[in-house]
């Protein structure tokens, strides 16, 4: 472990760090703050009360929101991948009581979410390294900067599945470009195929991150067809298999429908329950008369909230001059990763890159668009929240990746770019505590 | 140090933030302390003083602000009532505790591209005595609209407070400028009703609304301190982590650019500069459901 840590400088502040910010984030906000952490503790607790998955017979009135919930307009995430929920049911034999005013369950399972943002953290640390030539504060430093994305801390301190799925992207990311410094070894390609089962059993949500290793795959085709294809064959079968048992569940107690999101969706709204607030008459296309998604996106204001709640919370409509800010950052990140794609991340000293690594954040960006547009498709079919943790791990991995190929440039640019970025994400975080999560939290404590 | 050679793990920044394949045997004698020139000396010390007022104004802006905490806030989504027009108007009468009351926030959104404004007027319900008055000009993108006024103490009532939103009769607005008052869905308000055209709206909701009351700076601090649940724990622990992560934030930008002075007094000078823009602009940076765009009611 000494060894582990030596050959890492910096990676054990690294780790204080990110566990400090969890720590901040799961103490100081109340149960629920996060969007729908009601409906993954219920989930968990449903499974923990009843000492096991539900039977097919439970489906699908399991999904319904119940006690103490019922007013949460939430429901149950019992159609999704049953994976964290049965998990973390076991995490509350750990917290069967109450502790202080934290809920039955909740302190294990933020905790759990904790453990987990901090092993993203930790794995954002080594995907930057293994981009930026072992600059090891540098990567470091990017990593602490991602870290302080509001919306990824936020995942760190509530219950819920997608910290899960943010640390089995992470490690899809990592695994994806160690296999292409490796040229694809068959142990490389089982992570790889490894990394994507765990985010096939995370979250629905999290399935757009899958194109990446996908699309980065495709530049190992010219070392021989018939590798390939096993290579490919490996990887397929190393993410279904381990899947497979609640994949054939989910098959028979749901009608077909293998991830479960859109039983989750209609059966609520078949019995009149939105599944959230006027944001149903807002993009729904049924309810608007929207004819497209582009025209939906023109027409509303759904781009500054899709904005917002990437980087912030799904607490709020519109950033505003943050908002606008953190776009203006993210404009900046989609030039650097054109640019890194064209011209490559120079040739300072270090490790050189394999030719597909400099495909890396362009290949993010695909993923980023691609889990915008899913967004965006589920306001416009099925009325739902805005949504923006979706596409929030692929955009801190193109944050990641662009800074961190760009700090191997022997540049003001290269020299700069990783202090300046995690400068600006401090100032994103304090702005957002003083300016967006004080205020609120302070109007939870009711009446004066 | 090291006599041969360098450890990243003790030497830090400099050799860390190079690649590993740099880091190999290389001779190098025990570093010597170097102090900064005069000059430097003066500008790191200019550069201190900057902070230090940066930060002062940030904090008396802070002091001198008033600052409210909320005795109603709205609980659930929140749905339009309206569009109103010069045919219609909303409103919500208010039971008042032993509070005065200083400040409304309610929800109005614009959606038409005409410029367009609304009456906000709050009353005595039974006595049909204006109290306060005053008029708005409706921003598209925002809809949070506090409205502020000389605290109404609850004796000088004689039935309950009423808040009306309508078009002024001088300036008229349309169906099509889309101007809507947001409704919570859910009996917010005990004891209080919705308006729909000055007659009671059939239904138990209530307009979105936030009462407030001012406070000196020292309850909001209280307030901050049990904030989490009535847990001062939970919020020592808050606060701890804090500090201490950025301790280790600083750390890794100063190493980063080899630990120098200068790398943190920059740091140093644009964070305090961010704080004082965030303070002095507060409204501008934040959420319109959190910030909201001051009325003066007279």
């Amino acid at each position: 472990m000494t060894a582990f840590f030596r050959r890492r400088p910096h990676l054990a502040w690294l780790i204080a760090f990110a566990a400090l910010v969890a720590i901040v984030w799961l103490t100081a906000t109340p149960f629920a703050w996060d969007n729908d952490e009601a409906a993954h503790y219920g989930t968990s607790r449903d499974i923990y009360e009843a000492g096991g998955l539900p039977g097919g017979d439970e489906f699908p009135e399991i999904i319904l929101p119940g006690t103490p919930f019922e007013d949460a307009g939430l429901g149950k995430y019992h159609s999704l991948p049953p994976t964290y929920y049965a998990a973390t049911a076991l995490l509350f034999n750990l917290n069967p009581d109450a502790v202080g005013d934290y809920t039955p369950g909740l302190l294990a399972g933020r905790i759990l979410s904790a453990v987990l943002y901090v092993l993203a953290v930790f794995l954002v640390y080594e995907f930057v390294r293994t981009l930026n030539g072992g600059r090891h504060l540098a990567a470091a430093t990017t990593a602490a900067a991602c870290a302080l994305i509001p919306k990824m801390a936020s995942i760190g301190g509530s219950f819920t599945a997608d910290s899960f799925a943010l640390a089995a992207v992470t490690f899809l990311a990592l695994a994806t470009v160690r296999a292409v410094q490796s040229r694809w070894t068959w142990r490389a390609t089982f992570l790889v195929g490894l990394a994507a089962a765990l985010v096939l059993m995370s979250r629905p949500s999290a399935l757009p991150i899958l194109f990446f290793p996908a699309i980065i795959f495709f530049f190992h085709l010219p070392s021989g067809l018939a590798g390939w294809l096993q290579r490919g064959i490996l990887m397929a079968i190393t993410t279904i298999l381990p899947n497979s048992w609640w994949l054939v569940r989910n098959w028979r107690n749901l009608n077909g429908d293998l991830f479960g999101a859109t039983t989750q969706v209609e059966y609520q709204y078949s019995l009149g329950l939105p599944y959230a607030t006027d944001e149903v008459f807002l993009f729904k296309a049924s309810e608007t008369g929207h004819s497209s998604i582009p025209e939906m996106i023109l027409k509303t204001d759904w781009l500054l909230r899709f904005n917002t709640r990437l980087w912030l919370s799904e607490r709020y409509n519109d950033g505003s001059g943050l908002g606008m800010f953190l776009a203006a950052v993210f404009v900046a990140l989609i030039v650097a990763a054109l640019v890194i794609a064209i011209r490559g991340a120079g040739r300072s000293p270090g490790r050189a890159l394999q030719p597909a690594q400099r495909f890396v954040p362009l290949a993010l960006l695909v993923v980023f668009l691609i889990a915008a547009v899913m967004t965006a498709n589920n306001n416009y079919v099925h009325g739902l929240y805005v949504i923006g943790r979706y596409a929030m791990p692929p955009a801190a991995l193109l944050l990641a990746a662009t800074v961190g190929m760009t700090s191997r440039l022997d540049s003001p640019l290269g020299r700069y770019a990783v202090p300046a970025v995690a400068i600006v994400m401090v100032a994103v975080h304090i702005t957002f505590w003083t300016g967006f999560m004080l205020p609120d939290l302070l109007r939870q404590i009711g009446p004066a | 140090m090291g006599t041969v050679g360098y450890s990243r793990s003790t030497l830090g920044s400099d050799a860390s933030n190079h690649p590993t394949s740099l880091v190999s045997g290389v001779a190098a004698g025990p570093p010597e302390a170097v102090h900064p020139p005069p000059t430097q000396r003066i500008r790191y010390l200019a550069a201190v003083l900057l902070v230090v007022v940066l930060l002062g104004l940030a904090a008396a802006i802070l002091l001198q602000r008033t600052w409210y905490l909320p005795t109603v806030t709205p609980t659930t989504g929140s749905f339009s009532v309206g569009p109103i027009s010069e045919y219609f108007s909303a409103g919500q009468t208010i039971a008042l505790s032993d509070t005065p009351i200083s400040r409304i926030d309610l929800a109005i959104s614009r959606n038409g591209s005409r410029a367009a404004g609304v009456l906000v007027e709050i009353a005595d319900a039974r006595a049909q005595r204006s109290l306060r008055s005053g008029r708005v000009e409706l921003r598209t993108g925002r809809h949070w609209y506090s409205f502020h006024f000389p605290p109404i103490p609850p004796d000088a009532l004689e039935g309950s407070l009423y808040i009306r939103v309508r078009a002024d009769p001088d300036r008229p607005i349309f169906d099509a400028d889309g101007v809507v008052v947001f409704y919570d869905h859910g009996d917010q308000l005990p004891g209080g009703e919705m308006y729909v055209r000055d007659e009671p709206a059939p239904t138990d909701w209530d307009l979105a609304i936030r009462t407030y009351r001012p406070v000196p700076l020292r309850t909001l601090i209280g307030r901050l301190y049990n904030m989490t649940a009535g847990s001062p724990v939970r919020f020592t622990l808050a606060l701890g982590a804090t500090l201490i992560a950025s301790a280790i934030l600083a750390r890794f930008v100063g190493k980063t650019r080899g630990g120098d002075m200068r790398t943190l007094l920059v740091t140093a000078i644009f964070l305090s500069a961010a704080t004082l823009i965030t303070v002095l602009t507060f409204n501008g940076w934040i959420d319109p459901s959190v910030a909201t765009i001051g009325v003066a009611l007279n």
